[in-house]
């Protein structure tokens, strides 16, 4: 596991978004070999999302091979409600960029079977040949997607009923009107997220400290369904100072004492404009534990 | 245009790099038109999983509403109200010159004529779909016979008529078949008036109260029989008097039916209203200014002597002189004219400028759900940003009435006055899943019945008529004192409906300059220098 800290949420989100960025040039993706990103939603992705557009309009990054899978949606919400991921995808991502619509995969939460619905996107994701790099981001209680407290660390795509933590915490969206918060989802499990070659998470701010360290210091608990990514082989954890608050000092200072090698993920930053130099020199291999 | 099938299939347009005139507000979002209509970007990723066929830069302009111009006499030495055998052709190179100044849409307005006039000149003009041909004629402006002889103007007094004892029947026998016309200007004081407008709006005709020496009480029986429209505020009326402030008093009239409040045209050109009235007129009521050129023949014909008619017209730069004399011969400053000069008179919002040529006029005539907006569709839940309560807004979404261009239902075009986005609410969760979409949708149910149906053009014989003209009367300005009231009306909630706007825009500069003109979607002008 990877613990990066930064010193603020925007230095967070531009990280994550450098190491997307670099993952992705590296991969070398074409039409016959896609990028597959899993996607969260929410308010903590949303600086990395920022940067991510400022990187295509720059022209360092296409999004013309990549395919995405977004992790959640709410069941019943109309798709052009302004509180659906749906919505939150294309106007905070997609309408942004160059990525085609067919390449884009977000859970039906309107479809007339729901199971079949989610069944149908691990086939998705299979045909796809899995997901490359799954991003993340956790609630407060340590969920990941709507895996709520008690999930089934080997679960798979399926409806979930959301926790009243999170129904609460969801209303400010509706009118801060309880009735009108959507009581289901349908979330990626976490068993399909471990299935990713690799897992990034983010986590910012001082009120998911102990969801973070119940993540990491803790041992693996279905309580705390982020905590299973210990058992992942690739996963990077990007925070910043705020949400490591609850951590012991031993862990913050051996970590921050990494992050001059773990820096070197996302310096050089790669560009789809050099990329043809890039291959001459082949040498450039970035840093992996 | 509007073919559901063709549509399908036609190229997806995107401009990019643009602010478009969305819900009062400069948004930086991207146009995106397929086969006449706007779509949302939305629905065409999620549902139908295309991209654009083609992207165009609009260098970081600006992408407002085509304007409209609700009364416009003439203009490029053509003046309307001319009985030729060839009308047609001379609105037809105005509706095509216009296009320069942003207009997409207008009413060509015939001033105090005698009944012959209209018989021969009004079937000439139909209603007619814009495009690369010219603006969209929206139906004819009558302003006059009925009006009043004190305040005539330049009104030829010998063919002021008044209501006689058939009311409405008379109005027929003067005008004729009133299938062409859109807005008729009287003054309420005449007897029998009320009969009148109850007759007109019933038609879906927009009555206008102006050239009249009414008091606030008879102007607001007017507004209760179902006007909603003052022609040129301040001229041609009662200067205010705070005991009784007249037709002027309207704007801030609380004896306006519920829901309802009045629209005004102004002519914004630095000339014929002194910029403190404006002003005063557009911080007492600005959701209901309407911008309008009331532009004579001289329009658009360059400095220097001109022969209208048999009147000899000295043009020099945006003013028009009986040539010889000091005499104002009418405004000739075109809409985008009036619009820069209405925002730095008034300092107000670039938005409201822009609305003041496009959403309000569009409002009057209850054309808001397709003209005058730039919107894609009422989707649910998209609301907030129209909140209600605030007067005067973007109230595209709602429902208004039927009226469409070329096709007008039996009822008052704006029965409402402004209309309100349904509640904002998106449907009642939890929604049957699968259904809503396919259901909510105005794509389909909008398509075909809607458009318009341009009739044959004229079939008289197409003589020359460039200079014809018995020249147009000299426009008389009427400047009033009026303090500013308190209160405007406000707008009535309305039922939900999907309404989609016909993807005719004006692409402005920082300074309000046209630089193109789009009809459906399709370029219709564009400056010199954007065509290397």
């Amino acid at each position: 596991m990877k613990l990066i800290i930064l010193d603020h949420y925007s230095q967070a989100s531009e990280w994550a978004a450098k190491y997307i960025r670099n993952r992705i040039i590296q991969f070398n993706p074409g039409p016959d070999k896609y990028f597959t990103l899993g996607l969260p939603t929410g308010s903590t992705p949303l600086g990395c999302y920022k940067k991510l557009i400022e990187y295509y309009k720059n022209g360092d990054l296409s999004f013309k091979y990549v395919k995405t899978f977004n992790m959640d949606e709410y069941v019943g919400l109309p798709r052009d409600h302004p509180e659906s991921y749906h919505s939150f995808m294309w106007n905070n991502f997609f309408k942004h960029i160059d990525i085609h619509p067919e390449n884009t995969h977000i859970l039906d939460g309107n479809a007339a079977d729901l199971q079949a619905e989610c069944d149908t996107f691990e086939e998705k994701i299979k045909a796809a040949g899995g997901i490359e790099l799954f991003v993340g981001g956790i609630g407060p209680d340590g969920h990941i997607a709507f895996n709520e407290p008690g999930s089934s660390l080997v679960s798979r795509t399926r409806v979930k009923t959301l926790a009243m933590d999170t129904i609460l915490a969801n209303a400010r969206f509706f009118d801060g009107d309880l009735a009108k918060v959507p009581t289901m989802a349908l979330t990626v499990g976490v068993g399909t997220v471990m299935d990713a070659r690799e897992v990034m998470i983010l986590i910012t701010g001082a009120h998911k400290a102990f969801a973070l360290y119940k993540a990491i210091e803790e041992g693996v608990n279905h309580m705390w369904t982020v905590s299973a990514f210990q058992q992942h082989p690739r996963t990077v954890f990007v925070c910043d100072e705020d949400a490591t608050l609850e951590l012991k000092v031993k862990t913050v200072k051996y970590f921050k004492g990494l992050m001059l090698v773990h820096n070197k993920l996302v310096d050089p930053l790669y560009s789809i404009k050099e990329k043809e130099t890039e291959r001459s020199q082949s040498s450039k291999k970035p840093y992996s534990d | 245009m509007r073919n559901g099938q063709g549509a399908a299939r036609a190229p997806v347009l995107q401009f990019t790099n643009c602010r478009i005139l969305r819900g009062r507000r400069l948004l930086r979002e991207d146009l995106w038109v397929r086969g006449g209509r706007i779509l949302d970007p939305e629905r065409l990723f999620f549902e139908e999983r295309l991209v654009a066929d083609e992207q165009r830069d609009c260098g970081g302009c600006i992408l407002a509403p085509g304007f409209i111009d609700v009364q416009m006499n003439g203009g490029f030495g053509v003046d309307f109200s001319q009985a030729t055998e060839d009308v047609g052709s001379g609105v037809a190179l105005v509706a095509r010159k216009i296009l320069s100044h942003g207009v997409t849409s207008f009413c060509p307005t015939l001033v105090t004529s005698p009944p012959e006039v209209y018989h021969k000149v009004l079937p000439q003009i139909p209603v007619k779909s814009g495009g690369p041909h010219g603006a969209g004629v929206l139906g004819v402006h009558l302003e006059g016979p009925f009006i009043s002889r004190e305040k005539r103007g330049a009104h030829p007094e010998a063919h002021l008529r008044t209501f006689e004892a058939n009311a409405f029947h008379d109005v027929l026998a003067t005008y004729g078949p009133l299938d062409n016309v859109r807005i008729v200007t009287l003054a309420p004081e005449l007897d029998r008036s009320h009969e009148v407008i109850q007759a007109l709006t019933a038609r879906g005709i927009c009555v206008s109260l102006g050239h009249s020496v009414a008091d606030l009480r008879v102007a607001e029986e007017a507004v209760q029989s179902g006007a909603t429209f003052i022609t040129h505020l301040f001229n041609a009326m009662l200067p205010f008097h705070h005991r009784d402030p007249g037709i002027v008093g309207l704007l801030t009239s609380d004896q306006l039916p519920p829901g309802r409040h009045i629209f005004y045209g102004m002519i914004s050109d630095g000339t014929h209203t002194n910029p403190a009235a404006l002003r005063i007129a557009h911080r007492a009521h600005p959701q209901g200014l309407v911008l309008v050129t009331d532009a004579v023949p001289a329009l658009g014909l360059g400095n220097g002597r001109h022969t209208l008619g048999q009147q000899e017209v000295e043009v020099n730069g945006l003013t028009a002189y009986v040539a010889g004399t000091k005499t104002l011969s009418g405004s000739i400053a075109p809409m985008d004219v009036c619009v820069r000069h209405f925002l730095q008179a008034t300092g107000c919002s670039v938005e409201s400028a822009l609305e003041a040529a496009s959403l309000h006029p569009a409002q009057l005539l209850g054309l808001e759900k397709h003209k005058g907006t730039l919107d894609f569709g009422a989707d649910a839940g998209q609301g907030p940003m129209w909140g209600p309560g605030q007067p005067g807004d973007g109230s595209s979404w709602g429902a208004g009435d039927r009226v469409r261009m070329g096709t007008r239902v039996g009822s008052p075009p704006h029965p409402g006055g402004l209309t309100w986005p349904p509640a904002s609410v998106w449907p009642p969760f939890p929604i049957r899943p699968g259904s809503l979409a396919s259901e909510t949708k105005p794509d389909k149910g909008l398509l075909g019945p809607c458009s318009s149906t341009p009739m044959a053009e004229s079939l008289v014989s197409r003589a020359s008529l460039m200079c014809a003209g018995l020249g147009h009367p000299v426009q008389v300005v009427a400047q009033a004192l009026v303090s500013p009231p308190a209160l405007g009306g406000s707008p009535a909630p309305a039922s939900g409906s999907q309404p989609t706007s016909d993807p005719d825009f004006v692409v402005l500069d920082d300074s309000l300059h046209v630089r193109a003109t789009y009809i459906s979607g399709e370029l219709v002008w564009q400056v010199e220098e954007a065509k290397q």
